[in-house]
């Protein structure tokens, strides 16, 4: 097919109505959403990070992190019960043979 | 994305920072320095009967006396305990040899049961009355057999 041919069918594939303003825009907005669409663990990642940006967001997550970190720190000590039974053990020669 | 990820390792060092501030300050309640270093057995009688450094050297003394004989005692039990046992699963009827044992095994439990109490009593009498009191009433179902360690150990001895 010769150029000038093809210029032709351009032209006529167009047609003559107008485009409405909104429709590139409205275009790549549907190729965006289809690309998220096609990924759903990146549109998690988008979501989380998004969130992360925002100021609530961000003193929510340092707050929940300090929250486990405390809980953590207080879970990994010893509790009293068990130092109580490590006592008693120690001073039981009957300790050894209770577990039989 | 760089701010996200600023954020989040601030978050992370946040709740780090936090565990290690709880586990510190946790761990220094219970600290009683060198004596509970190398018998942190006893950081129970230091920590919850609230005493003083005089008593804590009389308990830890006293304790440290028992030692010995409670491991004597914890193989004098076990020994017995395993003669019983190989002997019941021998025969199928009660022999003399093992009336022998059982007996013995009970003497033997006596004893420890005996010196646990002498030795319970001992440390009381170092506390005061409410301390002794606590110590008792904490103490005595380990020694009388009401209570039983749950935790699945053995003696560290």
């Amino acid at each position: 097919m010769k150029d000038t041919e093809f210029d032709d069918l351009l032209r006529m594939a167009r047609g003559n109505d107008p485009l409405p303003a909104s429709f590139r825009p409205a275009i790549w907005q549907r190729i965006n959403e289809a690309e998220l669409m096609s990924r759903p663990g990146q549109r998690v990642v988008r979501t989380f990070v998004a969130a992360c940006v925002r100021p609530w967001g961000a003193a929510a997550g340092i707050a929940a992190m300090v929250t486990l970190g405390l809980w953590l720190g207080d879970m990994t000590v010893p509790n009293a019960k068990d130092s109580q039974v490590a006592y008693a053990e120690s001073i039981s020669p009957f300790a050894h043979t209770y577990h039989k | 994305m760089k701010k996200a990820v600023l954020i989040l390792t601030l978050a992370l060092l946040a709740g780090v920072a936090a565990f290690c501030l709880m586990r510190h300050h946790k761990m220094a309640e219970s600290h009683g320095g060198p004596l509970l270093d190398s018998m942190p057995e006893l950081a129970w009688v230091r920590a919850d009967l609230h005493l003083t450094d005089e008593q804590f050297a009389k308990v830890s003394d006293l304790h440290v006396a028992y030692r010995p004989k409670c491991v004597e005692m914890c193989r004098c039990m076990e020994q017995s305990r395993t003669k019983v046992e190989a002997l019941s699963r021998k025969e199928r009827t009660v022999t003399p040899e093992l009336e022998s044992a059982i007996g013995e095994h009970a003497e033997v439990s006596a004893r420890c049961q005996r010196a646990m109490l002498k030795h319970i009593y001992d440390t009381a009498a170092v506390l005061d009355r409410n301390q002794a009191d606590r110590y008792l009433n904490t103490m005595l179902p380990y020694a009388l057999g009401d209570a039983q360690t749950d935790t699945g150990g053995h003696h560290s001895h």
